[in-house]
């Protein structure tokens, strides 16, 4: 019996590690691709610096231009990141917890859920705690070739996503503070500071970035409405953590164990969402970090109460995000999949066409779906222009009289002029 | 000493990187001339009403003659399967 409960003790975090990395290859065909994901499958933002779009980019030249393909790149990313999360336990706590650490971040539902989107927030994140671990290990032992880790690291996260750069920049400051400003003679705060040059430079000379920061400073970013943003904020955790949330905001009372930088990290982690967007569900990504010290809470208790809790965690994802539905599933896996249902027959009716006008909101992952050139019809007086047209707004239906109607359905037509 | 040849090593690596994204600076200084940067909404604005996507347009160029600017484009669509061959597009206000 003792031998039983000791076995049990023992596997339960690897059979919950084994489990996050399997659910993250799960379903991942199954929702449309959103515009967001669309638009760094092709490259196409301009509010970001290249690296992320590229390895997005590099895993369709070799594999093909598949949802699959775009998705499983970053399936390959959040399990990289475990190993990740298990060293940086590891600087904290005993080899156990670090363990137990590791198996919550693998079942931690924002990780799990957007490694199988392609969103870069997920990449992103991933060379955030290497940034730390390597930042972590240099400052408890000053080898060389952990410098050149870290500025690798760290330049890599400057260029993944324009947020990159608040990591490295918030661990420059916390060092500044930490040697009350002597930091002429430290490696960290140098490497740190080259790090974050290139990336400067690079908004500088390319205005798409800091014409974003400015279309949506004071409306989506920034503190404006702070209540209802807090609120939502709440919502979007709640209704996605899940019981993680109860167990994030518990382990609070761990925080005084942990060394400052794992502070930055955890902070920018929650106080992302806020400043950038509450509704933003993709920011959960960068909570995961939580799994350390609610690994350090769980320590704590007895064995039994500590495999019992994160079978409980394990369950409450399970609930959430496994290929079973169930009342809980979260909402992009109930039957969220038009456009990937419905693109083969649009596109069979569109063979042939050099290009198509797209009324109503049109995303990017339009143009991932759709083989012809899409227009954007929205912005020009389409009155007087001949051509082949797709209405995402069934009302405007009514413009175009005489159209000959290549598909229809109960989302989308496609009629052409004559 | 050895850390202080580290620490050298991602300065210059910093110049290095730093060299290819320098030779963009001109065309982010134009953008600081009031007058380019009072024209630049419109040129924008010109690109929506073809119905262009903009993050498929690069700018390439800026020429101010006087009061007159026009903005060199070049527009490379791009969709799942196939990039299309760089356009030109100039507009001029």
């Amino acid at each position: 019996m003792l031998l039983m409960r000791c076995t049990c003790r023992s596997v339960a975090p690897w059979l919950a590690i084994l489990l996050g990395v399997l659910l993250r290859m799960t379903q991942m065909t199954l929702p449309d691709l959103s515009t967001d994901e669309a638009q760094f499958a092709l490259s196409a933002s301009a509010a970001q610096p290249p690296l992320g779009m590229m390895y997005l980019r590099m895993a369709q030249m070799l594999f093909g231009a598949d949802i699959l393909v775009v998705r499983g790149a970053v399936v390959v990313l959040g399990i990289l990141t475990l190993p990740v999360i298990y060293f940086i336990a590891r600087e904290i706590l005993d080899r156990e917890n670090a363990l137990l650490a590791t198996a919550l971040a693998s079942v931690f539902p924002g990780h799990v859920l957007f490694s199988k989107l392609a969103y870069l927030s997920v990449p992103l994140f991933l060379m955030w705690a290497l940034t730390l671990l390597m930042f972590l290990r240099v400052r408890r032992n000053a080898n060389p070739w952990w410098l050149i880790a870290l500025y690798i690291v760290s330049l890599t996260a400057t260029f993944t996503k324009t947020q990159g750069i608040l990591l490295p920049a918030l661990l420059l400051g916390g060092r500044i503070f930490e040697l009350r400003g002597r930091c002429i003679r430290d490696a960290l705060c140098w490497v740190l500071g080259f790090s974050m040059i290139p990336i400067l430079l690079y908004i500088a000379t390319h205005p798409g970035i800091p014409a974003t920061l400015l279309l949506y400073g004071g409306s989506m970013y920034g503190l404006s409405g702070i209540f209802a943003r807090c609120l939502e904020l709440v919502n979007v955790w709640w209704s996605l953590l899940f019981l993680f949330f109860v167990a994030a905001a518990v382990s609070v009372v761990e925080l005084p164990r942990l060394p400052w930088p794992v502070w930055i990290l955890l902070l920018l982690g929650t106080g992302i969402g806020l400043l950038l967007g509450p509704s933003h569900a993709y920011y959960t990504t960068h909570l995961v970090l939580w799994s350390v010290p609610i690994a350090a809470l769980l320590g704590t208790l007895p064995p039994a109460a500590r495999t019992t809790v994160l079978l409980t965690l394990t369950l409450s994802t399970l609930l959430v995000l496994s290929p079973v539905q169930n009342p809980w599933t979260y909402d992009l896996y109930r039957n969220n999949n038009y456009w990937n249902t419905h693109a083969a027959e649009m596109n069979a009716a569109l063979a042939g066409e050099e290009s198509i006008i797209v009324l109503g909101s049109a995303g990017h992952h339009v143009r991932w779906y759709l083989e012809p050139r899409v227009l954007i019809g929205n912005t020009f007086d389409t009155n007087h222009i001949q051509g082949t047209y797709l209405l995402l707004d069934q009302e405007r239906r009514g413009e175009f009289p005489h159209a000959r109607i290549l598909y229809r359905d109960e989302e989308v037509t496609i009629l052409k002029t004559q | 000493m050895r850390e202080r040849v580290f620490i050298l090593f991602c300065g210059i690596t910093t110049i290095l990187l730093c060299i290819p994204l320098a030779k963009d600076l001109p065309l982010s200084m134009a953008l600081a001339d009031p007058v380019v940067r009072a024209r630049a909404p419109q040129a924008v604005e010109s690109l929506r009403r073809r119905g262009l996507w903009l993050v498929n347009t690069e700018l390439t160029g800026i020429e101010r003659n006087g009061e007159s600017v026009c903005f060199h484009w070049v527009e490379r669509y791009r969709n799942r399967t196939q990039q299309r061959d760089a356009k030109p597009i100039t507009t001029c206000f």
